[in-house]
């Protein structure tokens, strides 16, 4: 039996919200400018039902918030940013879907990862993001062999002529 | 020589009174019409209007006069009904012509709504608890599941039962003090429909109703945020999706033009949605569409249920079918045959008492008389491209909401 907690799309998994066509896109957009949602709908030709999905899903996920209500005669409408602060992950062992943030967390780990790439081989232009993480104490050891594969693959882009870069993670116990 | 009349009044507390004298009723019908529903309440307050309904309205938690009279008069055959919606809040009764005074004074008494029992709320919010699970378990949910994809979680995008947490928190303070604020003279409209002369009737209830008084507050300003997204619930092998395109409100002329283009795509076995869908290609079994107007926006929704490896197609066909009104318009046929059924159903509208009484109110929360030959009138008028045209400023992307029953809203999400 359904009850009224089911309407709010909260069944969804919200990695696939902003992994699906169209979800990086909007986060993207946002993270950059306020805009609504007819704004984003517009600038990127993705239906607005889907974008206010997407925002939906964002937004209960505390990925992007309302910046500013806008309200005439008897219609209003959000304007919603995303930052920096939106991308910082929780794990704590209460938590019952780490999968699911481990999966996120590997996935920016693989952007950072093509933003480097093409930055170092000037393919496209480089976006880079301070990644904040959580980390139970078990997981350190899998991230960091990740992490060093990460690094290995960089340099195996490395051309003799290329810029040197330099790559930092830093792990704080807490 | 067939005419109608209303007559009209402004009590002095500014309660509003509506009178349509219909000379061949034996029956007589009034309706106290509250001008609060759930379009007035927050995400943290929803259901709070319904809940109120249960207390003040229902026959058994009222205080003990008007339990009395209410009583008495379905112990002599009246019929009494209550009903919240997203505009309004409305209770009825309808009884023979002569209990006129006995509806009166009920109704005055059961205004007087203080001081409720605790356990008269414990024992009412069990029952509603019980609606609310009914009622997500429906098939019902379907149009308010469309109106919450619509309009998110705001004024008409609210369900009226609300939610069982917020069910399961009101207080007796909270009851009692939104009554007092809202439910006011100011904000109340009586309508009394029967063979009965106005003035009479009219002074009858100001004597009645004098004691009642206002509070200096008015209706929050329910405010309307637009955003059609997708929504799917629940997993099943059949799927029941609606598509629904923002459309104009109660207040616009367009919505004729919106009532027509909803019943030539799917108002019966002639509409083109079932003609394709059902005879032609075999893909469902219902399929129909309906549009509704209410005073802050209205929509269009076709409504069908299919096999869920169907769906994509099933969404195809139908935005094509739409697509073609958009081109080519519709035909003069499907105009004629979509203006003559909607002609049938106003003029059938006298001829069920109830159903007249609330279109009236209904009419009346707008500031408008509804007067079937003026609807007549209005459905005559359009013409086939005012019908195109609707449908192309309705119909696109940019207005489109898909709400389902069956399947989750990612697999919405990918026929977008």
């Amino acid at each position: 039996m359904l009850n009224s907690a089911d309407f709010g799309n909260n069944q969804t998994d919200f990695l696939d919200t902003i992994l699906h066509a169209g979800g990086m896109e909007v986060l993207s957009i946002l993270s950059i400018v306020s805009k609504t949602a007819t704004e984003v709908s517009k600038q990127t030709g993705i239906p607005l039902a889907k974008v206010n999905y997407i925002i939906k899903m964002l937004e209960k996920n505390d990925l992007v918030f309302v910046d500013s209500t806008n309200s005439k005669e008897d219609f209003v409408e959000n304007a919603y940013k995303a930052d920096v602060n939106s991308f910082s992950i929780r794990l704590s062992s209460k938590n019952s879907d780490e999968m699911e943030k481990i999966k996120m967390i590997n996935y920016m780990i693989d952007e950072v990862q093509n933003g480097m790439v093409n930055a170092v081989t000037d393919l496209a232009p480089a976006e880079f993001s301070l990644v904040k993480a959580r980390i139970p104490r078990s997981k350190v050891k899998e991230y960091i062999l990740r992490l060093r594969e990460l690094e290995a693959e960089i340099d195996s882009h490395q051309e003799i002529e290329d810029a040197p870069y330099t790559f930092t993670v830093a792990l704080f116990q807490n | 020589m067939y005419y109608e009349s209303i007559s009209k009044a402004m009590l002095e507390n500014c309660m509003k009174v509506v009178v349509r004298k219909t000379k061949q009723s034996r029956n007589l019908s009034i309706g106290m019409f509250v001008n609060h529903g759930s379009k007035d309440e927050t995400i943290h307050n929803n259901g709070i209007s319904h809940f109120i309904e249960h207390m003040a309205f229902s026959h058994e938690n009222m205080n003990v006069a008007a339990k009395q009279m209410v009583g008495d008069l379905l112990d002599n055959g009246a019929r009494y009904e209550a009903y919240t919606g997203k505009e309004m809040t409305r209770c009825c009764i309808t009884s023979q012509t002569s209990y006129s005074n006995d509806i009166i004074k009920a109704l005055s008494n059961i205004v007087k709504f203080r001081d409720i029992p605790e356990e008269r709320i414990k024992h009412e919010r069990a029952i509603i608890l019980q609606e609310a699970d009914t009622y997500f378990a429906s098939s019902k949910v379907k149009t308010e599941l469309s109106e919450r994809t619509l309009w998110g979680e705001r004024s008409l995008g609210l369900f009226v039962i609300g939610n069982q947490e917020n069910i399961s928190r009101f207080t007796k303070e909270d009851i009692e003090s939104r009554f007092e604020k809202y439910y006011t003279p100011s904000n109340t409209l009586m309508v009394i429909q029967g063979n009965v002369d106005p003035d009479e009737i009219i002074n009858k209830i100001a004597t009645e109703f004098d004691f009642w008084r206002n509070n200096k507050v008015s209706n929050p300003l329910p405010m309307l945020e637009v955003s059609p997204s997708v929504t799917g619930i629940g997993n099943s092998d059949r799927v029941n999706l609606t598509i629904s395109f923002v459309g104009p409100s109660f207040r616009s002329r367009k919505k004729y033009a919106m009532a027509i283009l909803s019943d030539i795509l799917g108002d019966g076995l002639k509409s083109r949605l079932f003609l394709e869908l059902r005879e032609k290609r075999e893909l469902v079994y219902s399929i129909y569409s309906y549009s509704l107007s209410y005073g802050l926006g209205g929509y269009l929704a076709i409504d069908l249920n299919c096999q869920k490896e169907k769906l994509d197609e099933c969404f195809n066909v139908v935005m094509e079918i739409v697509k073609d009104i958009q081109g080519k318009g519709v035909t003069s046929e499907e105009l004629e045959r979509a203006r003559a059924s909607r002609i049938t159903s106003t003029l059938q509208i006298p001829n069920d008492s109830v159903r007249h009484l609330n279109t009236t109110g209904r009419y009346a929360l707008y500031n408008k008389d509804f007067f079937v030959d003026n609807e007549v009138f209005e459905l005559m008028s359009i013409t086939e491209e005012e019908v195109r045209e609707v449908a192309n400023e309705m119909c696109d992307e940019s207005n489109m909401a898909l709400s389902a029953v069956g399947t989750n809203s990612e697999s919405l999400i990918s026929l977008l």
